[in-house]
C-alpha cells in the first residue's frame, strides 16, 4: 500500500477485501489477489507517473461511489427498451452494473458467450493480454471486476455484435470482456456505455484477433454529464496477417480516459485506429495509445480528431514502439485538433521508439484554429461565418469515421458529434 | 455596378506594413466586361480580394461602391449574396466537405440573405446538373470533397461551375488562365462566355493576353504600382502582348 | 557543395575508430583536494578572488543540491555517479594571471593548436584553419565572411586566455571569463546571473551553480552589433575532473552577438563528467545566436570511457522582439543530456532550435529543446536531424508549451531520425502543450534508413557504400547545417563524416 492512500484508494482497498470471501471460484480468481495487491502499491496514478501526467486520477479521483450492487430487472428493462441497438439486426450482449445480463443478451452462429463467472466457462484464454500489465486501471479491473463475457467468435460473425455497459444507479463499475477472434473468423463489434450521470466506470477488455482473421471495433463513449467518469481500457492482440479496424467516439464526460495496448504479433498484420473526440466544457477526454510491432511487414495507423472549447481538455498520447527485428514495419500517427474557441487545452504527446532500422515510422501533430482560408472561401460563396465554421468542424470530426462501412451507423455516429458540438452554443 | 474611387490599400507581412494599391480608379457598369492586366506584383490579385473582402488588408484612403452599396462594409458572405462572386487563382482545398453539400449550403444562404425561398433537393440537384453539364464536371466530382485531389483544371472548372450555380452579378475572375492547357481554357472560356448577359459584368484580372482570345473584353487597363497606369480598348492587349510591361513599369 | 566532396575525402583519409582529440596535454596543473563540501566550495571562490556575495550565492546552492536526487526519467543509464570521487577544481599552474599570450604556458598553446583553435591573433586574421592545413574555404572559392573570431579558451577549470579583448571593449563588448566579470562586472553578474537559470533548477544545474568555475560572460550594450564572432573552446584535460562551466550572455536592446562554442577533451578509460551551465538574455529587440559543436570524447568501441555531458542551456527572450537561436551540433560524449530552451516572454520574441544529433557506437544522447511560449505573437521553430549508428540511442525529447496568455502563439517542428544499421535506437519524445486556441501549433516526425535506393543510386554512380552514406547524411543534416556560422559549417561536415566511420556493413 502506498504511504498515504487517498479516500478513493482506501475504499478501493476496503472493497477488495469485501468481495474477497465472494469470489466466484473460478480460475481468474487466482490472478486477482497480485493485481490488486499491485495496484495498491501505488494507488491511483498521478500527474508525477509519466503516462497519467496529463490526466491525475489520483486528484480527479479522491472519492469514488460506492460499487454498484445487483442491476434492477425492472429498471434494466426499460433502459434497453429506451436505447435500441445501433445497428440493425445486431446480436446484443448486456453487461448491466458489471455484470452480464444473459436474459437481455443474444447471440447468433459462429458466436459463443460465456460469462466469467460462470466456473464451467473456458476462461483459459482470458487473462493472456494483461498478464504483463502494469497499467493501474487493468490491474484495478482485473483484482476487482464484478462479472462480464468470454465472447469465442469460431466463424464468420453473420450480424454485428453489440456490447452494451449499463449503468443504473451511479455507482462504480467495473466490466471485463474477452472476445477471443478464431484464425479466419470475422467479426464486427459496436461497444457502448448507457449510464447514469453519477457514474465511475472502470471496463476492461481483452481482443485476440487470430492468424488472418479480421476484427472491426467501434467504441462509443458518450458520459452523461460533467460527473461521469468514463475509463476504458483494451488490450489487443493481433496475429499473422489478421487485421484490426478500431474506432473510438468520445463526446467527453467530466472525465474519460481510453487507453488502447496493441500487440502486433503477427507478420504481415494490420492494425488500424480512428478516434473522433469532442471536449466541451467541463470534459477531459484522454485517448492514449500503445502500439507495438513485433513482427515483420506489418502495418499500423492512428487519425485521431479532437475539438475542444469552452475550457474543454483533449489529451492524446499515442506510442509507437518497433522491436528489434521488427524490420518492414509501416507505422504512422496523426493527432489533429481543432480549439473551437480561445479556451481550452490541447495536448499531443506522439512518442516514437525504433529499434529496427528498416521502417517507416512517423507522426504528426497540429492544434489550432479552423482555417481562415477555409473560412473565407465558403464566405465568399455566400455562406454565413458560423455556418462556415460549423460546416468545417463537423467535416474535421467526421472525416475519422472514414472507414465505418455501416453507412447508417456513420450517420447516427456523425449525429451524435454534430450533437455534442451543440453543447453550450459551442457553436 | 462597381465604383472603385481612389483606393489606397495595405498589407501586413513579416516585413511590416506594404502599400499595395496607391490610389486605383475603376468604373464598371452592367454587361461589360474589363480585363485588369498587370505584372507580376502590381497588385492585381489585392484587388480581387479586397473586393471579395478578404481579411489581412488595410484600405487607407478611398471608396469601393458596388449598387451604390459601401463594399467594403459588408462581410464577404454579404458580398456573395449581393451578388459578387469570385473565381480564385487558388481554390481552396476543403477536406472533408462534400461538394455538393457545399454548394447546397452556399447557394440556399445566399437565397436566404436575397429573402428567397431555400430550393428543395430536386429543384437544387437540377440546377447542379445544368451548370456541371455545361462545364464538363463529373457528377463523381460533386460527391468528392471541395478540390481535394483536384487537378489545376478541374479546380478552375469548379470555379466557373460554381459561378454558373450561384448567378452572381459581377464576376471577378483571377488568373483564371494560369495553370490551364489549351483545352481546359476553351471549356472554362466557353463558360464564362455562355454567362455573359447584358445585366453581368466581369472583372478578368490576368498576366497574359492568351485569355483575351477567348473572352473578349470591353475594355483593358494596366494595373502597375498598384494604380491604374492605362486603359484601352482590346487592342491595348494585343499591344502589351507585342511590347511587354517594361515601359509601364517604369512610368509607374 | 564542395564541402561534401571535402566530408568523403576526410572519411576516406582518416583511420576509423580514431578519436583525433584524444590526446593529453601534459602540463603541471593545480588542484582543489578530492571531494564535494563546503570546505571545496570555499577554496574554488577564494581560487577566483571571489567576493562573499558570490560565495554565498554557491553555498546556498551546494545546501539545496544536497537535497535534491539526480533526475531519471531520460532514456540514458549509466552507472551511478560518486560524486565524492571528483576532483571540482584544476587550473593549469601559473605563477600570475597571463597578461598576453607571450605570457601563456607554450604547451597549452600547443593544445590549442593542435585542436585547430586559432589563437594567435595573427592565425586569427588569416582565418580559422589548422596549422599547415589549406583552408576550404579558399578552395571553394569563397572568401571568409567571418575573418575575425575572438576566443576565450577554458582549460579544465580556467579560462586561460581571452582575444580581441581590446578591439570588442572599443565597441563597448565586454567579452571575458565569467570569473573575471564577477571581479571587474559585479552589478552586470549580479543582475542577471541565475535569473535564466534558478540555482533550484535541476539537479545538475544546481550543482553547476555550486562548483562552477569558470567559462565566459559576454555583453552586448544596447545598439550595438558585436563586430565579431565570439567563441569558447572547452577543454577537459585532467583525469577524474569534473568540468563545470557556466556561461553568461546578455544581449541589451537592439544588439546582436553570435556565440560559438566547441568542446573536446582527450581520451581516457574513465568517464568525466561535464556540467555546465548556460544563460542567454536578450532584451528588445536583441538577437543572440548560439552555435556549438560539441565533440567530447565518445568513449571507445567497446563503450569504455567517455565524458558524460549533463547541461542546461536555457535563453530567455526577456525583451519584446527579442530572438535567440540555438544551434547544436552533438558528435561527441559518451552520453549527452541536453535541452537548449527558450523562455519567449517577450511579445513578437523568436525562438529558434536546430540541431543535429549523431550517435554512434555506445553513444547515449537524450537532447531536444523546449520551447515555453508565454508572450503575445511569440514564435518558435525546431528542427531536429538525429542520426543513430552502432549500438547507440538516440533520443529527441521537446517540448512546445502555450500558456493561455500566449495569443497566436506559432511552432513548427520537424523531427527526423535516420538509423544506420539494426543495433541502433531512435526515441522521439514530444510534448506540444496547448492553452489557447488562438495559438497554431504543428510538429512532425518520421523515422526512417537511409533509402536502399538512394544508396544504390550513389553507388552505381561509383561511390563507396561508406562514402554514400555521408553523402546522404549531409544532404540530410543541411536543414541544420545552413544555419552554422561558415567555419563552423565546414567542421560540422567534416565530424559528421568522421562521426559514422565504421558505421556501414
Amino acid at each position: 500500500m502506498n504511504n498515504n492512500p487517498t479516500e478513493a484508494e482506501r475504499a478501493l482497498a476496503d472493497l477488495f477485501e469485501a468481495r474477497k470471501a465472494g469470489f466466484a471460484g473460478t480460475p481468474l480468481d487466482a490472478a486477482r489477489e497480485s493485481a490488486f495487491s499491485r495496484f495498491a502499491a501505488n494507488g491511483l496514478p498521478h500527474r508525477r507517473v509519466e503516462a497519467y501526467k496529463y490526466t491525475d486520477l489520483r486528484a480527479r479521483l479522491r472519492e469514488l461511489p460506492g460499487a454498484a450492487g445487483a442491476p434492477d430487472a425492472a429498471k434494466l428493462a426499460a433502459v434497453l427498451a429506451d436505447n435500441p441497438p445501433l445497428v440493425e439486426g445486431a446480436a446484443r450482449i448486456v453487461i448491466a452494473n458489471g455484470r452480464y445480463v444473459p436474459e437481455h443478451s443474444s447471440t447468433m452462429a459462429n458466436v459463443t458467450v460465456a460469462s466469467l463467472l460462470d466456473p464451467a466457462a473456458d476462461t483459459t484464454r482470458v487473462g493472456k493480454l494483461v498478464a504483463e500489465s502494469d497499467d493501474p486501471l487493468t490491474l484495478a479491473n482485473v483484482g476487482l471486476f464484478e462479472g462480464g463475457v468470454v465472447i469465442n467468435v469460431t466463424g464468420e460473425a453473420g450480424a454485428p455484435l453489440e456490447i452494451v455497459h449499463v449503468s443504473l444507479d451511479d455507482g462504480l463499475v467495473m466490466g471485463r470482456t474477452a472476445v477471443i477472434v478464431a484464425p479466419e473468423a470475422r467479426v464486427s463489434v459496436v461497444e457502448r456505455a448507457i449510464g447514469t450521470a453519477g457514474t465511475v466506470a472502470n471496463d476492461l477488455t481483452e481482443l485476440t484477433v487470430g492468424a488472418r482473421a479480421k476484427a472491426s471495433w467501434i467504441r462509443i463513449e458518450a458520459g452523461v454529464g460533467d460527473k461521469t467518469v468514463q475509463l476504458g481500457t483494451l488490450h489487443t492482440e493481433i496475429d499473422e496477417e489478421g487485421a484490426l479496424e478500431h474506432l473510438t467516439v468520445s463526446t467527453g464526460a467530466g472525465l474519460s480516459r481510453n487507453q488502447i495496448f496493441a500487440s502486433i504479433v503477427g507478420d504481415e498484420a494490420d492494425a488500424h485506429f480512428r478516434a473522433a473526440t469532442v471536449a466541451i466544457g467541463k470534459r477531459h477526454v484522454d485517448n492514449t495509445m500503445v502500439v507495438r510491432h513485433d513482427a515483420l511487414n506489418s502495418r499500423s495507423s492512428e487519425v485521431l480528431r479532437s475539438a475542444v472549447g469552452h475550457g474543454g481538455t483533449a489529451i492524446v498520447q499515442g506510442r509507437i514502439i518497433v522491436d528489434p527485428g521488427a524490420q518492414k514495419t509501416d507505422a504512422r500517427m496523426m493527432s489533429n485538433a481543432l480549439f473551437l474557441d480561445d479556451s481550452g487545452e490541447v495536448v499531443n504527446k506522439p512518442e516514437l521508439e525504433i529499434f529496427a532500422d528498416d521502417v517507416q515510422c512517423g507522426h504528426g501533430a497540429t492544434s489550432g484554429d479552423i482555417d481562415e482560408e477555409m473560412v473565407f472561401y465558403l464566405r465568399a460563396r455566400g455562406i454565413p461565418q458560423a455556418t462556415a465554421r460549423r460546416l468545417l468542424v463537423e467535416a474535421f470530426l467526421v472525416e475519422a469515421l472514414d472507414r465505418v462501412e455501416d453507412e447508417a451507423l456513420r450517420e447516427g455516429l456523425a449525429d451524435s458529434l454534430r450533437a455534442a458540438l451543440d453543447l453550450e452554443g459551442a457553436l | 455596378m462597381l465604383a472603385i474611387e481612389n483606393l489606397h490599400a495595405s498589407v501586413e507581412d513579416g516585413e511590416g506594413t506594404r502599400e499595395i494599391l496607391k490610389g486605383l480608379d475603376l468604373e464598371i457598369w452592367p454587361g461589360e466586361v474589363h480585363a485588369i492586366m498587370g505584372p507580376n506584383g502590381a497588385g492585381k490579385s489585392t484587388l480581387g480580394n479586397i473586393i471579395a473582402g478578404k481579411d489581412g488588408y488595410e484600405v487607407t484612403e478611398g471608396s469601393v461602391k458596388f449598387l451604390e452599396e459601401d463594399l467594403l462594409e459588408m462581410e464577404p458572405e454579404e458580398r456573395a449574396a449581393a451578388g459578387i462572386f469570385l473565381a480564385f487563382q487558388y481554390p481552396v482545398e476543403v477536406p472533408g466537405v462534400a461538394t455538393m453539400t457545399f454548394l447546397k449550403t452556399a447557394l440556399n444562404a445566399q437565397r436566404e440573405a436575397r429573402g428567397e425561398k431555400a430550393l428543395s433537393t430536386p429543384e437544387f440537384m437540377k440546377a447542379v446538373k445544368g451548370a456541371a453539364d455545361k462545364l464538363g464536371v463529373k457528377q463523381e466530382m460533386l460527391r468528392r470533397p471541395i478540390n481535394v485531389g483536384f487537378s489545376g483544371g478541374e479546380k478552375k472548372r469548379n470555379e466557373i461551375m460554381q459561378m454558373a450555380l450561384l448567378e452572381p452579378k459581377l464576376c471577378v475572375l483571377d488568373e483564371t488562365d494560369s495553370g490551364l492547357d489549351i483545352d481546359a481554357l476553351r471549356i472554362v472560356s466557353e463558360g464564362v462566355n455562355s454567362l455573359r448577359s447584358p445585366e453581368r459584368s466581369f472583372l478578368v484580372i490576368t498576366h497574359y493576353q492568351r485569355l483575351l482570345d477567348y473572352i473578349e473584353p470591353d475594355f483593358v487597363h494596366v494595373l502597375a504600382g498598384g494604380k491604374i497606369v492605362r486603359s484601352g480598348g482590346p487592342e491595348l492587349a494585343k499591344e502589351l502582348e507585342a511590347r511587354g510591361y517594361a515601359e509601364f513599369l517604369e512610368a509607374a | 557543395m564542395p564541402a561534401v566532396q571535402e566530408t568523403i575525402d576526410r572519411v576516406a583519409a582518416i583511420d576509423v575508430d580514431k578519436y583525433k582529440y584524444g590526446f593529453v596535454t601534459d602540463i603541471e596543473s593545480e588542484k582543489a583536494p578530492k571531494g564535494l563540501n563546503e570546505e571545496v566550495i570555499a577554496f574554488i571562490s577564494a581560487k577566483k578572488g571571489e567576493p562573499q556575495w558570490m560565495l554565498d550565492w554557491r553555498l546556498e546552492a551546494y545546501r539545496r543540491w544536497l537535497t535534491l536526487e539526480e533526475p531519471d526519467w531520460s532514456t540514458v543509464s549509466y552507472p551511478k555517479i560518486d560524486y565524492n570521487d571528483l576532483y571540482y577544481y584544476a587550473a593549469p599552474k601559473v605563477k600570475d594571471a597571463p597578461n598576453s599570450l607571450d605570457e601563456v604556458d607554450p604547451e597549452l598553446l600547443r593544445t590549442y593548436e593542435k585542436l585547430g583553435i586559432p589563437l594567435k591573433e595573427q592565425e586569427i586574421l588569416a582565418g580559422v584553419r589548422k596549422q599547415g592545413e589549406p583552408s576550404e574555404l579558399d578552395e571553394a572559392g569563397e572568401s571568409n565572411p567571418y575573418g575575425r573570431v575572438a576566443v576565450d579558451a577554458v582549460f579544465d577549470s580556467v579560462s586561460v586566455v581571452t582575444t580581441f579583448k581590446d578591439e570588442l571593449a572599443k565597441a563597448g563588448v565586454i567579452f571575458c571569463s565569467i570569473s573575471e566579470a564577477i571581479r571587474e562586472h559585479p552589478e552586470l553578474v549580479k543582475q542577471y546571473l541565475g535569473t535564466v537559470v534558478p540555482t533550484s533548477d535541476n539537479f545538475f544545474a544546481t550543482l553547476n551553480s555550486a562548483v562552477f568555475t569558470d567559462g565566459s560572460f559576454v555583453y552586448v550594450p544596447p545598439g550595438v552589433r558585436c563586430p565579431m564572432e565570439l567563441s569558447t573552446y572547452f577543454r577537459i584535460n585532467e583525469q577524474n575532473t569534473g568540468q563545470f562551466e557556466r556561461t553568461l550572455i546578455i544581449a541589451d536592446k537592439g544588439s546582436y552577438v553570435s556565440y560559438l562554442e566547441g568542446c573536446t577533451a582527450p581520451q581516457r578509460d574513465e568517464n568525466q563528467l561535464h556540467a555546465a551551465v548556460v544563460e542567454l538574455i536578450a532584451l528588445d529587440d536583441a538577437e543572440i545566436k548560439y552555435s556549438t559543436v560539441q565533440n567530447w570524447y565518445p568513449g571507445d568501441a567497446e563503450g569504455k570511457g567517455g565524458i558524460y555531458n549533463f547541461v542546461t542551456k536555457r535563453g530567455d527572450c526577456r525583451g519584446k522582439r527579442s530572438k535567440i537561436s540555438w544551434t547544436q551540433v552533438e558528435t561527441g560524449s559518451a552520453i549527452t543530456w541536453k535541452y537548449p530552451s527558450c523562455i519567449l516572454r517577450g511579445e513578437e520574441s523568436r525562438g529558434e532550435f536546430y540541431s543535429i544529433a549523431i550517435s554512434n557506437g555506445h553513444q547515449q544522447i537524450d537532447s531536444g529543446t523546449k520551447m515555453i511560449h508565454l508572450g503575445k505573437n511569440t514564435s518558435s521553430r525546431i528542427i531536429s536531424k538525429g542520426i543513430a549508428a552502432g549500438q547507440s540511442l538516440n533520443t529527441y525529447r521537446g517540448l512546445v508549451r502555450a500558456n493561455p496568455r500566449a495569443k497566436n502563439a506559432r511552432n513548427f517542428t520537424q523531427c527526423d531520425s535516420l538509423l544506420i544499421g539494426d543495433k541502433c535506437a531512435a526515441v522521439t519524445i514530444p510534448y506540444v502543450e496547448s492553452r489557447t486556441g488562438t495559438a497554431q501549433f504543428e510538429h512532425e516526425a518520421t523515422t526512417s534508413k537511409i533509402s536502399d535506393d538512394q544508396l544504390f543510386y550513389c553507388r552505381a554512380r561509383g561511390i563507396g557504400e561508406e562514402e554514400a552514406v555521408a553523402l546522404i547524411v549531409n544532404g540530410f543534416v543541411r536543414d541544420v547545417i545552413q544555419q552554422l556560422p561558415m567555419e563552423f559549417a565546414v567542421e560540422a561536415q567534416k565530424l559528421i563524416g568522421v562521426s559514422l566511420e565504421g558505421s556501414v556493413g
